[in-house]
């Protein structure tokens, strides 16, 4: 956001701080100008009134001499906005989020505030239309999640990225902003490593070395229940979705869970672990009962070595994408002693009863491979078959030319296509056809042509000047968005024919390209990111605290908000629903998380929310959770989280030195968190920021810190009363949620702002601001729709347009 | 265990029992080594270790100066290598004051410099110490430096601060004002760049002949596209051909020497353990190895990020740890603290006993090497940096005395200790940062 740049453009609630700091040690007094301000003048000249306005209730902080926030109101110039853009975008933000003037400070009557900001955003916003500004679009590297999923896309192939490439860094809450997408030797090393690796999978390279990989069932994961994709009539256990390279066996070994102290776990009853692939059985292997339970008892190191030498297989599997599936068969009450609590996992290991579970599962091959087979990706890859070595070079060419097209999202320069055929060549002069295509394709995957999204311009275009985007561009631009991939071949088609441009096909690809399920990827990648849900995976509750947290859980919890805003879009819902539907999606464990009854089964299913609270994101267990710290919650955290996601006004950096924040003394009675919080906030350089966000975050305080709901914790019954920054008391979620949808379209440009940067690959600027508002007034013609927010920002200035360099 | 008696050249790449072994993988590894002769050695190797939030200073810091100092809580698990520790105290990083200490901390630790404000957008920042160390004593070696941490940050959303952003979150070390260096935590990836995925010396060497001539292609590519860019995206451009030329050279150098050596290489790990212990001493075993196998002279290591709130059970802290590093100044949170920080010596002491365990030339690898160990926060209750917790440990071939607690005049430049170390590994510089002079005593 252009709002949390460091540049001199940062209002935040500390210029609140700093100012209650000025009030508190100097008298200020107040310009009299506001006070002439008659009636009479404001009807005549409405600057003047507005210029009355700020004197009076502004430039009491906002002057040249004390410069709270580096905003200086005094000297503005109402008659030049446009001029002074950076400083009204200011203003409106600060203004329309209700933030100033502060609490326990004079304010003007909403109407005047209301009058104030229209005035501001008509004359900046026509100034945008009359000069629009689509700002700078760098050379854009394709990050991690986008190189995986343009593999997918181009060869018909998954690879796990993330064992190829490192994660990338996050700037303005998002992976993909051009401008830290940089590159180093090691980062480049690791992209020709990748495309090596992926060449020969794709390929089918019959040299390919054996590997073995190695694949954990999450230590915190319960195995005494069934766990979705695997068998039914199975429980706990391990699905592996894996590509094969080639045809032949692969060794299969399964490793069981030890405890702490080396006894593998349930040995007392007989049991029964199964190795299916692609659902079908292939391997039954007995564990535990009388037998191995003795020798356990005997000696429980060799014992365990022994069953995990039982649980070895050698399993012939042919080339492509297959599913493994390692779990125990499950069995009936009578049979066993299985534990009647549905959700107990033992987190320290202590216990040598219970199930056997799965540690670890490795899968090593290929052994004895005999051909490259029949894969997706092969058949997607090796579009004509040579029978003669006269057609050899000539195939080669039809396929690396459609590739490259694909790959490098354009038509195929003769320079680059015969580059990738010297590569060819040379390959296929050493291992025949096909390690000559494997061989050009390895170098098509490190490319600059395939990893830089670069947009030149025009050489008739003079330095400076504003010009629309190619049909090209605009391609990769959408499909980057929407996808997170590579255009697929009918936008391709459509740019290349410079059809792409027309209003009317253009409306159909945003059309076909959201409901296609590719469109998956704003769930994970937008939404993934702006809702915080991908820190699921690190957050890790106390299980002391919250003994039933597990992996299960965590999976459901993302599983739920994934769902959910997937259905949004797929139903192209009024975005506003993401704070209100009446409905989610929940499976058998995290309705008991929620107390839903009648839930049964692993598999998600759409449910009616009855209980008002649940309702929306800020009743889910993925934002409560994340929002939480791993013993408690914390309602600092959760309102940080509700004004830079929900409301867009981040609140600012804690100051320097902050005074050390006061907590419960361990063994003392515990404090409520709102005294502590309370005691914080009585440093005045605390309480500005504090007073904003701490109410927030109060008003959720029944959502335990993994989102549970709760009347008291240690320290009594909870309070989840307090007062918001614009005076609206609120006393619980229902009253929050009131008070944030009393200004729907807050939201809706927050969000809006959060997807326009996602979609530029860059921070907003101030001059990005009339088209962000532009945006939300179309689309609150169109009922705030999703796709209506999609379409508009597609057909914005910054999106269609560039500048020159 | 993962000794693998055979050569590196003739090393099978990943034995399917190799990688079902529990982890650490070196444990049974330094016995069955066998002393090095020749070449290695030459220059000493440096290390630079980093752990976030500071320490609680008054159970970090000996109460006496000099030799026979009294060891303290979080320092006693390194009381066995007292003859090559020394213990600097009286350090000041002010590149780092700032409200944005979290983001500051690690990008300014290797460099004092204070970076540029930015989200990212622009980000400029000062080049590392150890990158220094890289340009003057790494470039005889395959790898100029190696990047180590343990923390996935892609599922670290929205901790960092705005006004310095993640870029300076998220890595110790800047190769240029503009480039970063990604802290590597994958020890798979980490072997894999150090010794290749296996395959024949001949093979190796072919592979990387086929390197060259995709660098080269790529030289050509990148040399056309800069041409049609503007000036800012020709930066972005010029960092990939500086990238492109460095791995060509590493890609000499394997082509030259094929790359041999006499080290036993066990075989690779199997990808991130769960358990973070196993996670830490797995990275510090492939540091050792790169050290020992000369594949690099220069290692950074980041144990956790900053504003990490892993918990730690296994001694007995279920907070998070930037949670619980506001201790308040409570009794009670400043064990948990001293819990954690205890740990982390542990640990650090443990690759230090292999490290001194490894025969290298006419020494041990630890003879031979320059390690700094600590944070670039004081108090993580106050987020300050005055007095910082930093160790310098080895014997630096010949150039570095132990079994001293050092303490300098208040606010000395952490930069001069900096400058010391470089130049005690033979780096020639005058001045690192905001550094105004060497360290005498040291």
């Amino acid at each position: 956001m252009f709002r949390k740049r460091a540049t001199g453009y940062n209002v935040g609630a500390l210029s609140m701080s700093l100012c209650f700091l000025v009030l508190a040690t100097a008298t200020v007094a107040v310009p009299r100008a506001a006070k002439q301000a008659s009636q009479t003048q404001q009807a005549a000249n409405p600057t003047a009134a507005q210029r009355a306005l700020l004197d009076q209730y502004c430039v009491t902080c906002h002057n040249q001499q004390v410069r709270t926030a580096g905003l200086m109101l005094d000297k503005a110039d109402l008659n030049d906005i446009p001029g002074g853009a950076a400083t009204w975008e200011k203003v409106v933000m600060k203004l329309r989020a209700g933030m100033m003037p502060p609490i326990n400070r004079p304010k003007p009557d909403q109407a005047a505030i209301n009058s104030m900001v229209s005035m501001l955003e008509h004359a900046l916003d026509k100034a945008s239309t009359a000069n629009p500004e689509p700002g700078r679009a760098s050379l854009h590297r394709l990050n991690r999640t986008e190189y995986g999923n343009a593999i997918r896309d181009l060869l018909n192939l998954e690879v796990d990225v993330k064992e190829l490439l490192p994660p990338d860094d996050e700037s303005y809450g998002f992976d993909n902003i051009a401008d830290v997408l940089r590159v180093s030797p090691s980062l480049l090393e690791q992209y020709l490593v990748a495309a090596r690796k992926i060449s020969a999978i794709a390929v089918g390279d019959p040299a390919y070395t054996p590997v073995t990989t190695v694949y954990r069932a999450p230590p915190d994961r319960a195995q005494d229940r069934h766990i979705e994709g695997l068998p039914l009539g199975t429980r706990g256990g391990i699905l592996i979705k894996e590509n094969f390279p080639l045809d032949g066996e692969y060794q299969i070994n399964i490793v069981l869970l030890r405890n702490v102290l080396g006894y593998m776990k349930g040995l007392e009853w007989p049991h029964q672990i199964e190795i299916t692939v692609d659902g079908e059985r292939v391997f039954l292997r007995p564990v535990g009962g009388d037998e191995d339970n003795r020798d356990s008892d005997a000696n429980f190191a060799t014992a365990a070595d022994m069953i995990d030498g039982r649980l070895r297989a050698r399993i012939p599997i042919k080339a492509g994408p297959h599913e493994i599936g390692v779990a125990f068969l499950r069995k009936n009450s009578s049979e066993t002693a299985e534990p009647l609590e549905l959700h107990s996992y033992d987190h320290d290991l202590q216990n040598m009863n219970g199930n056997p579970q799965v540690d670890h599962v490795d899968i090593t091959g290929p052994v004895r491979p005999t051909s490259s087979g029949d894969t997706p990706s092969r058949r997607r890859i090796f579009t004509c078959r040579p029978s003669t070595a006269a057609e050899q070079a000539p195939c080669a060419r039809k396929i690396l030319s459609t590739l490259a097209r694909r790959a490098y999202r354009g038509p195929v320069a003769d320079t680059d296509l015969n580059a990738l055929m010297g590569f060819y060549e040379a390959g296929a002069k050493k291992g025949g056809f096909e390690a000559g295509v494997q061989n050009a394709l390895h170098v098509m995957l490190a490319t600059p042509k395939f990893l830089f999204r670069s947009e030149p311009d025009p050489t008739n275009v003079p330095k400076g000047q504003i010009y629309r985007l190619g049909d090209l561009e605009l391609a990769s631009r959408l499909s980057f968005f929407l996808w997170s991939t590579i255009p697929d071949d009918e936008l391709l088609t459509l740019a290349e024919q410079k059809k792409l441009r027309d209003p009317a096909v253009l409306d159909a690809q945003i059309k076909r390209m959201l409901a296609d399920q590719k469109s998956q990827a704003l769930v994970q990648n937008f939404a993934g990111q702006w809702l915080f849900l991908r820190n699921l995976q690190s957050a890790r509750p106390d299980n002391k605290a919250f003994p039933d947290f597990d992996d299960n859980l965590r999976q459901a919890f993302r599983k739920e908000t994934e769902m959910f805003f997937e259905s949004i879009i797929r139903e192209d819902h009024n975005v506003i629903d993401l704070l209100t539907a009446d409905y989610t999606f929940v499976n058998d464990r995290l309705a008991l998380h929620y107390g839903f009854p009648n839930i049964y089964g692993t598999h998600f299913r759409r449910v009616p929310v009855k209980d008002p609270v649940r309702r929306g994101l800020l009743g889910q267990g993925s934002i409560l959770t994340v929002t939480s710290y791993p013993n408690r919650t914390s309602p600092v955290l959760r309102g940080k989280w509700i004004l830079e996601n929900i409301m867009g006004t981040p609140p600012p950096p804690a100051p320097a030195n902050v005074p050390p924040f006061p907590e419960n003394e361990e063994g003392a009675k515990p404090k409520p968190i709102r005294e502590i919080l309370e005691e914080h906030r009585r440093n005045p350089a605390c309480a500005g920021c504090h007073a904003i966000m701490d109410p927030l975050g109060f008003s959720l305080e029944n959502f335990d810190a993994t989102g549970e709901w709760r009347t008291k914790d240690k320290s009594g019954p909870i309070d989840p009363s307090g007062v918001l920054a614009d005076g609206t008391n609120v006393d619980g979620p229902l009253a929050l949620r009131r008070a944030l949808l009393k200004n729907p379209e807050r939201f809706v440009d927050t969000m809006t702002e959060k997807l326009l940067t996602y979609a530029l690959g860059r921070g907003l600027e101030h001059y990005d601001m009339p088209v962000v508002r532009g945006i939300v007034r179309d689309a609150a013609k169109q009922d705030y729709k999703f796709s209506a927010l999609i379409f508009n920002i597609v057909k914005s200035t910054p999106f269609q347009m560039k500048r020159a360099q | 265990m993962f000794v693998t008696k055979k050569h590196l050249s003739r090393r099978t790449f990943l034995r399917a029992a190799g990688a079902t072994m529990a982890l650490p993988f070196l444990d049974s590894m330094v016995p069955a080594l066998t002393a090095q002769t020749g070449t290695a050695a030459a220059k000493s190797r440096l290390g630079f270790v980093y752990l976030p939030h500071g320490a609680i200073m008054d159970r970090w810091t000996p109460k006496t100066e000099g030799a026979g100092f009294e060891f303290t809580p979080i320092l006693q698990p390194l009381e066995k290598h007292r003859d090559r520790l020394n213990v600097i105290s009286g350090l000041h990083h002010q590149a780092a004051d700032s409200s944005a200490v979290h983001s500051l901390s690690p990008t300014t630790w290797l460099s004092g410099v204070r970076p540029k404000a930015t989200n990212g957008t622009d980000a400029y920042a000062g080049v590392t110490a150890d990158q220094f160390a890289a340009q003057q004593i790494g470039q005889d070696t395959l790898l100029p430096s190696l990047e180590l941490g343990t923390e996935d940050h892609s599922g670290l959303i929205g901790s960092c601060d705005r006004d310095y952003g993640c870029i300076y979150m998220n890595t110790l070390s800047w190769r240029t004002p503009t480039t970063p260096l990604p802290m590597e935590i994958n020890p798979r990836k980490v072997f894999e760049r150090l010794f290749g995925r296996g395959g024949s010396t001949e093979e190796r060497i072919a592979q990387s002949k086929e390197d060259r001539s995709i660098l080269d292609l790529f030289m050509k590519q990148a040399a056309d596209l800069e041409k049609k860019l503007g000036p800012q995206d020709r930066n972005a451009m010029n960092d990939y051909l500086e990238s492109v030329r460095e791995i060509e050279r590493r890609v000499q150098r394997m082509s030259v020497e094929g790359a041999t050596t006499d080290v036993q290489i066990p075989s690779a790990p199997a990808g991130i353990p769960y358990s973070y212990e196993d996670h830490v001493k797995l990275m510090y075993d492939l540091m050792l190895l790169s050290y020992q196998a000369n594949v690099t002279k220069v290692v950074t290591y980041m144990l956790a990020r900053e504003i990490s709130n892993r918990t730690y059970p296994q001694v007995g802290v279920s907070d998070g740890h930037h949670a619980i590093s506001h201790h308040a100044n409570q009794a009670a949170k400043m064990d948990k603290n001293v819990k954690i920080q205890t740990y982390h010596t542990t640990l650090f002491s443990g690759f230090l006993d292999k490290m001194a365990a490894t025969p290298d030339g006419d020494g041990s690898l630890l003879d031979h090497t320059i390690l700094l160990f600590g944070s670039n926060m004081s108090n993580s209750n106050a987020h300050n940096h005055f007095p910082l917790p930093n160790l310098v440990i080895g014997g630096g071939s010949g150039t570095l005395k132990g079994g001293r607690h050092i303490k300098y005049v208040d606010h000395t430049p952490m930069s001069n200790l900096l400058l010391t170390v470089l130049t005690k590994a033979g780096v020639k510089m005058d001045k690192l940062g905001d550094s105004t002079g060497l360290m005498g005593d040291l």
